[in-house]
């Protein structure tokens, strides 16, 4: 199977979605031959301006994907490839032009996804060491997600940061320096009129 | 089991807010022992307290917004063990009410160490002297104290 390049000549944003969706539904059979994507092909992607529904449909259906590539090694192995050629990053940085709480979401449930298999191996459903393609794509998530919070815009580091742990911290155990590193996310440093009184009997007052 | 230490609503809002006094030595003592696998436990009245003094403008004047203080607030359970007012805790404060001959502001102080001591917490780390009262079953654990310390041991 080959999936098809974008089609020249289509007018944002409707024709895109539609390719989109095509192109999913292709895809969605897992018997993938990915297709090369130069990057002539991957520029032509930027000339397309897509609504925000339409960017959250594509990430739902690479998640989705990604849920899927855990199942089995071939599936993995196409993801792995799959990824690498078009470029998970490259989808996040459509989002992120378009809303960083969707980019953050998104992050978050590929985040989600490689913690999984730890969680099931915790229980003994599977085996302790992933298999190699899927360690191998664990590692490209890691690779990929990293570098995504590190290219986001500074000004809006901490917010992003804090939202993605809090996510995460709702799907487990944040490690210590995760911890830290929300700790500092959150913190303020508002200007102080009066020193705040360590005595709790000043917050409450006397009679 | 891992160390457990309380802590309590004036170290919490020097943790989190950089510009009052003690904010270094509060941050420096919770990381510390953070590292050291110690867990730091907070309670509801602590939350709510914390709340109280972070939404004063007598302390913060700027027109600030609360979404960033109640962003810290649904933070604190991925930093702190949160430790809810049991049946065991509420029955033991009147016997401490009792022994301390304890009236009107210190009540609150006297719930915190209910609280404590139903979660076997013996220790609170903490700015306000008025635990000293409670010495006999609490051991205070000032951040001054413990930057005093640092700062003997490098002297």
């Amino acid at each position: 199977m080959v999936i098809p390049l974008v089609p020249q000549g289509l007018e944002p944003p409707s024709q895109f979605g539609e390719w989109l969706s095509g192109t999913a539904r292709q895809i969605a059979p897992l018997s993938l031959s990915p297709k090369r994507f130069s990057v002539t092909e991957i520029s032509t992607f930027e000339n397309y301006i897509c609504s925000v529904e339409e960017l959250t449909d594509l990430c739902e259906w690479i998640v989705d994907f990604v849920r899927r590539a855990g199942q089995d090694d071939d599936t993995a192995l196409a993801f792995d490839k799959w990824t690498g050629e078009l470029g998970l990053l490259y989808v996040f940085e459509e989002l992120k032009r378009v809303g960083t709480e969707t980019l953050i979401d998104s992050s978050a449930d590929l985040v989600e996804i490689a913690d999984g298999w730890k969680s099931l191996a915790r229980v003994r459903i599977v085996e302790p060491d992933l298999p190699p393609q899927l360690a191998k794509r664990v590692i490209h998530l890691d690779t990929r997600i990293r570098e995504l919070t590190e290219e986001v815009n500074r000004q809006h580091d901490n917010d992003l940061v804090a939202r993605l742990l809090m996510r995460i911290g709702r799907q487990r155990e944040l490690t210590l320096d995760e911890q830290f590193r929300l700790a500092d996310a959150v913190r303020l440093d508002w200007k102080v009129k009066e020193e705040p009184s360590v005595r709790r009997a000043d917050w409450y007052g006397d009679d | 089991m891992a160390a457990r230490v309380f802590v309590d609503a004036n170290v919490l809002l020097r943790f989190y807010f950089s510009e009052p006094g003690h904010h270094r030595e509060c941050t420096a003592l919770l990381e510390k022992l953070k590292g050291k696998g110690v867990e730091l436990w907070i309670s509801g009245q602590v939350i709510r307290e914390f709340y109280v003094q972070a939404t004063r403008t007598q302390y913060f004047p700027d027109p600030n917004n609360i979404d960033d203080i109640i962003r810290i607030v649904e933070a604190l359970p991925l930093f702190f063990h949160i430790v809810d007012e049991s049946r065991e805790a509420r029955e033991l404060l009147p016997s401490l009410l009792l022994k301390y001959q304890v009236r009107k502001l210190l009540t609150h102080d006297a719930n915190h160490l209910a609280m404590m001591l139903a979660n076997d917490i013996d220790i609170i780390c903490t700015l306000d002297s008025n635990f000293e009262d409670f010495s006999d079953r609490v051991n205070i654990l000032s951040p001054l104290a413990e930057d005093a310390r640092k700062s003997e041991d490098s002297g």
